[in-house]
């Protein structure tokens, strides 16, 4: 009985191998290959790729290109790829910058976007690739859609459905793409220096104001500004621009803040009426939070309560302001920065003279 | 005795006209409905799918006496996940339009019950030549079936075919065709049409006296149609 039992299992234990053994050997050869298929198409493959680039970005976003060069030594705003490149056409003229972002839809999608830092409009806009939906979101490829992009202004608002009009069905795939060109676009030129007129990025479209030059006039504040937000604040110098129209009026600062979320700084532009010092509009330049928790910081519904609230409102999370669900930490960072801003534009006195 | 071409026409037919996915048997209903929005995808994912399900039942049929039945499965699934892959590289590599629209369903190959479902209820119990005719019939008629629901998709949701106008000018676009509504409904409306249509033959061939009484000429019982999951 006890040498049955032993045989028993001993048979056992070899039918496990015996099934186990082939399927190694399959899972291995499976491996080998792939591995070998993919060493012969992958240069095929990336060729493609590249010419794809070349063609899909320089020959029909800028079609007077004679020569890229890249451009180095700049902080990449969120999902932009290395490299960015310059374009020139002929004489040597700057025609813009193309770079590569990717973005997020209904799921991910990656473009090729050229922006003239010059006129500081985009100059066009071309899919490279996507996974939305065939028929529904996968419609961000048609040439009506990215055509309506070209020549866009970067202080236009690019809201679907407003001034970007939205694909029937498809309402999150096209925010994804406008928010993706206009905020890279706009993070790319503040990168490179470029004083970008983020004052009309929300500024009253009803009431027609004209909104002229920002003029960085960061360094004469930056003692001020210092005090009031404390010294843990990046500075740069263009941390605060006076924004002006065209006779010289102040019509709005704009503030930028840096504040460390769960994932890193939190960069956070607010723009402020000198009416009251009371928060016009709020943007999330750049971030590195969770994808599907932090990052909400930058959805619309959660920036939009911050419009209207000013020096006497407590900018707490749970209490005056709804955080992000599971990202309180994220949402915590922006409205103390939004807080700073309201705070270094009381200190300079920047209410022009209107302070109720 | 049947001669050995009539055998592997017999199994190509079954596939192509007889048991055809998923039209005739509802097998294979995730591409089906995902990516059959347009004629041309559809004929695409149904061109992928053949190569895949062609590959894969020849080779597992000539090494079906060395697989360990207690592993079938997965090794069935290792191989199918190797064509696929490969058919997946091979797209992005020389067809990238179409490899940019069907992107994530050519993944999903891997798990098309149809494939499996030949694999087997045929392949890992037939020579590799029969089990060729077989796959290669079932990959032709998931093809076709998934090409007439694009166009039909297509045509009532773009207004084309193919990518040709073959509508007026003044018709407008039921885009709710282009969503996975629409793909039920089609599915829906080819089934009974065929289902009718089937019947209809079958009383026929019943008045001749062609066929025995009592079969079912729609969609079969899950044996019949070779479901194994």
């Amino acid at each position: 009985m006890a040498l049955q039992a032993k045989t028993a299992t001993a048979r056992r234990g070899n039918t496990i191998w015996a099934a186990l053994i082939p399927l190694a050997l399959v899972s291995a050869l499976s491996g080998f290959i792939v591995s070998a298929f993919y060493a012969w198409i992958n240069p095929i493959i990336e060729t493609r790729r590249e010419q794809e680039v070349i063609e899909m970005g320089l020959r029909s976003i800028f079609p007077d290109a004679e020569r890229t060069a890249k451009l180095d030594g700049i902080a990449l705003p969120q999902g932009v790829e290395e490299p960015v490149y310059e374009v020139y056409g002929p004489r040597n003229a700057l025609l813009g910058y193309m770079y590569y972002v990717t973005g997020q839809g209904w799921s991910t999608f990656r473009l090729a976007v050229g922006v003239d830092p010059a006129t500081q409009q985009i100059v066009g806009v071309r899919v490279l690739e996507h996974q939305e939906t065939p028929g529904l979101g996968a419609r961000i490829t048609e040439d009506w859609f990215l055509a309506q992009f070209a020549g866009k202004a970067l202080s236009d608002p690019f809201r679907a459905g407003e001034d970007v009009q939205a694909i029937t069905g498809a309402t999150i795939s096209t925010r994804g793409v406008s928010q993706t060109v206009s905020q890279s676009a706009r993070s790319l030129l503040e990168a490179t220096g470029v004083k970008v007129e983020v004052a009309a990025a929300d500024s009253g479209a009803a009431s027609g104001t004209a909104v002229g030059t920002a003029r960085s006039q960061g360094p004469a504040y930056a003692a001020q500004i210092r005090k009031a937000l404390g010294e843990e604040v990046t500075m740069a110098p263009a941390d605060v621009w006076r924004v002006e129209d065209e006779d010289g009026r102040l019509v709005a600062w704009a503030v930028r803040v840096e504040e460390t979320g769960f994932g890193g700084p939190v960069s956070v532009l607010t723009l402020i009426d000198p009416a009251g010092a009371t928060v016009r509009s709020v943007e999330v330049l750049s971030h590195n939070e969770t994808p599907g928790l932090g990052d909400g910081i930058t959805q619309t519904h959660f920036l939009g309560q911050f419009t209207g609230r000013g020096p006497g409102d407590a900018f707490q999370v749970g209490v005056d302001i709804d955080g992000i669900t599971m990202a309180t930490q994220s949402s915590t960072a922006v409205a103390k920065a939004v807080k700073r801003a309201v705070e270094a534009v009381q200190a300079l006195g920047g209410t022009g003279g209107a302070r109720r | 005795m049947k001669g050995r071409l009539s055998v592997l026409i017999d199994d190509l037919s079954e596939g192509l006209w007889k048991k055809t996915p998923p039209l005739f048997t509802i097998l294979g209903m995730c591409p089906s409905l995902a990516v059959t929005t347009t004629a041309l995808y559809g004929l695409a994912m149904g061109l992928s799918t053949t190569f895949v399900l062609v590959g894969s039942t020849v080779i597992i049929s000539l090494f079906r006496h060395m697989i360990p039945r207690q592993v079938r499965i997965p090794i069935y699934a290792v191989a199918v996940a190797t064509l696929v892959t490969m058919i997946d590289m091979v797209l992005e590599g020389f067809l990238p339009g179409i490899h940019k629209v069907l992107g994530l369903f050519i993944a999903l190959i891997v798990v098309n019950c149809v494939i499996l479902g030949r694999i087997e209820a045929f392949a890992s119990q037939n020579p590799p030549d029969r089990s060729f005719a077989d796959a290669l019939g079932y990959g032709l008629g998931f093809t076709w079936s998934l090409t007439l629901i694009g166009a039909v998709r297509e045509l009532l949701g773009s207004g084309t075919v193919f990518g040709l106008r073959l509508t007026p000018a003044a018709f407008v676009p039921f885009s709710v065709m282009l969503t996975p509504a629409g793909a039920f409904w089609t599915m829906g409306a080819l089934v009974a049409l065929i289902t009718l249509w089937r019947q209809r033959g079958a009383k026929k061939e019943l008045r001749r006296g062609g066929l025995p009484v009592g079969v079912d000429y729609g969609a079969g019982t899950a044996e019949e149609r070779g479901e194994t999951a």
